[in-house]
């Protein structure tokens, strides 16, 4: 976990002197640092509008920062080609805050998009698809249409979709906002599980419970600027 | 479970339901049938044109008219002379021939009889002049200046008209290869701007291809796969259109051609070209779409 500190790891993301404004507004964030390591795990916090979507836009590669250098996978995203973006967005999974889901497609359509666009066999895409959709326990509407699929359905697709690649990088904006109790127990399970297999996790969450009872270290975002809590100790989660 | 899952062609882009299609369906079926035209009228001109040019010799007669009360043999003579160097000075001009008066004899006898003496009537002086092989020899202008040094000799008039003939097939011919890459620049910039206003609806999606790491070539294919469906079978509808078209125009001219146009022929190449019009404007259209998805991606996203 993030503990242990191999001497020459590089960081799976690493941002410097980064600013992100949107037009002429004003800074959303200003000259910030943040390194992550590989297999680390975070919570990302911060008001409404603090800026947590546009940073963790920045780590899918989905905006580039006003100025300073973002580097993922070791390679700066100011300089990548598009199609070696394309190539890193493949080992990075998202969840949406808002799910952005392919409406007019299937669950198992959606779910099967990141294996697609890579050109997995038919085949493989099929077996990985039922083996994923099974898990979140959706197999049953695989067929229907997400449109008219339930909020909490739609996150559990949406999730599926985030992690069908085995992603070296999981980000989730606000994952356990508009979910039941234990499905996002079940999230948060899921999420721990990828990352002792090795995947670096981002979370984005208002959930002070959640923050209470895992042990991970926190980012938080206020006034344009970021800070980094330790982890809390075990304590607090044991009481 | 029993679901099965409905095999996987989807493309994440509802490129079926867009809007543009009908519109790039007319364009397509009307430019192809446009093209159809131009190319078939194209090539009809060239055939006649072909026909026209197997009429002419490499030889054509002058004309010398006598004049009234044309009788110092001197003077007529010095005519004579001023012509045929006129001609002599031509380079694309072999040799020239005065037409001899036994020639000239034989040639009226038909309808003089055997018995006139034709050096009392006033008949015209013939010259005979051959072209060098292959030469380039500008008859209109010829003639023009002809008629200057000279307005009492004049160029055989059949060669004249073909000649004339020739020139108007061969603007004629301008005019429909003008057409033909007017008829594609069209079809290239609506297939285009129907793609550009296209990507701006799907934008949403697109972004979300993005994020999951397609490749530009992943969404430009989608693209490409709509752009030979229509191009292929609107292409099939505007050629289908175009034959129609000549076969009508065949029948209401069936009597004209035999007399005025000579034979009214596309070769069997022409006619390959024709048939396969569908498939080049699949081609072209599958090309284009592919292309300004590229070219806009990079551009705006
Ligand atoms: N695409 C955008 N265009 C303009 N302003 C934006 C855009 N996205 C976010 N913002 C602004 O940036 C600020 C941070 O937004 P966001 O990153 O979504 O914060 P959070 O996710 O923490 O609520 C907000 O003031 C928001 O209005
Ligand atoms: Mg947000």
């Amino acid at each position: 976990m993030a503990a242990d500190r191999n001497a020459g790891t590089e960081p799976v993301v690493d941002m410097q002197n980064v600013s992100i404004r949107y037009g002429t507004d004003p800074e959303v964030l200003s000259d910030i640092r943040l390194s992550l390591e590989k297999g680390s795990f975070h919570f990302l916090t911060g008001k409404s509008g603090a800026g947590k979507t546009s940073l963790l836009s920045m780590m899918y590669l989905a905006l580039k920062p006003s100025s300073g250098t973002v580097t993922v996978f070791g390679t700066n995203i100011g300089f990548a080609s598009r199609d070696a973006m394309a190539l890193m967005r493949r080992r990075i999974g998202v969840v949406f805050q808002d799910f952005r889901l392919l409406e007019h497609l299937s669950a198992y359509d959606n779910v099967a998009v990141p294996l697609k666009v890579r050109g997995m066999k038919e085949s493989e895409i099929e077996k990985r698809v039922r083996e994923l959709l099974r898990w979140v326990e959706l197999e049953s509407s695989m067929n229907k249409i997400c449109s008219t699929l339930s909020g909490g359905e739609k996150q559990r697709v949406a999730i599926a979709r985030a992690v069908i690649n085995r992603p070296e990088i999981l980000l989730a904006d606000e994952p356990t906002g508009n979910v039941d109790d234990d499905i996002a127990q079940k999230l948060m399970k899921l999420f721990v599980e990828m990352n002792r297999l090795g995947t670096t996790v981002v979370i984005a969450t208002h959930s002070q419970e959640l923050i209470n009872q895992y042990n991970y270290p926190r980012i938080h975002l206020e006034n344009k600027s970021l800070k980094v809590f330790p982890a809390l100790r075990r304590l607090s989660n044991a009481e | 479970m029993q679901n099965k899952i409905k095999l996987n062609h989807v493309s994440e882009l509802p490129l079926k339901k867009d809007q543009a299609n009908l519109f790039l369906e007319a364009v397509t079926a009307v430019m192809v049938f446009l093209f159809s035209i131009a190319l078939a009228g194209y090539m009809l001109v060239d055939s006649m044109a072909k026909n026209w040019q197997n009429g002419i010799s490499g030889t054509l007669t002058v004309q010398i008219m006598p004049l009234p009360g044309d009788t110092d043999s001197q003077e007529k003579s010095l005519r004579l002379n001023k012509v045929i160097t006129f001609f002599e000075n031509q380079p694309a001009v072999e040799s020239v021939i005065l037409i001899s008066e036994t020639q000239k004899e034989r040639l009226m006898s038909p309808w003089l009889g055997q018995d006139v003496d034709i050096s009392a009537l006033p008949l015209p002086e013939l010259l005979d002049v051959h072209l060098k092989q292959g030469a380039d020899f500008d008859y209109e202008k010829a003639a023009q200046a002809l008629k200057e040094i000279a307005p009492f000799a004049s160029i055989d008039n059949h060669n004249v008209w073909l000649h004339r003939l020739l020139d108007l097939a061969s603007s004629i011919q301008t005019l429909a290869l003008s057409v033909l890459w007017m008829v594609l620049a069209v079809g290239v910039f609506s297939i285009f701007y129907a793609v550009c206003t296209s990507l701006g609806i799907h934008g949403q999606i697109i972004e979300i291809l993005h994020i999951m790491g397609a490749k530009d070539d992943y969404i430009a294919r989608q693209y490409a796969r709509r752009g030979f469906l229509i191009g292929l079978i609107s292409g099939a509808i505007g050629t289908a259109a175009a034959l129609s078209a000549f076969w009508w125009l065949h029948h209401s001219a069936v009597y004209l051609s035999a007399g005025l146009l000579g034979s009214l022929d596309i070769s069997s190449g022409g006619w390959l070209l024709l048939l396969s019009l569908p498939l080049w404007a699949a081609l072209l259209s599958t090309a284009t779409s592919y292309w300004a998805v590229r070219r806009t991606l990079r551009k705006i996203m």
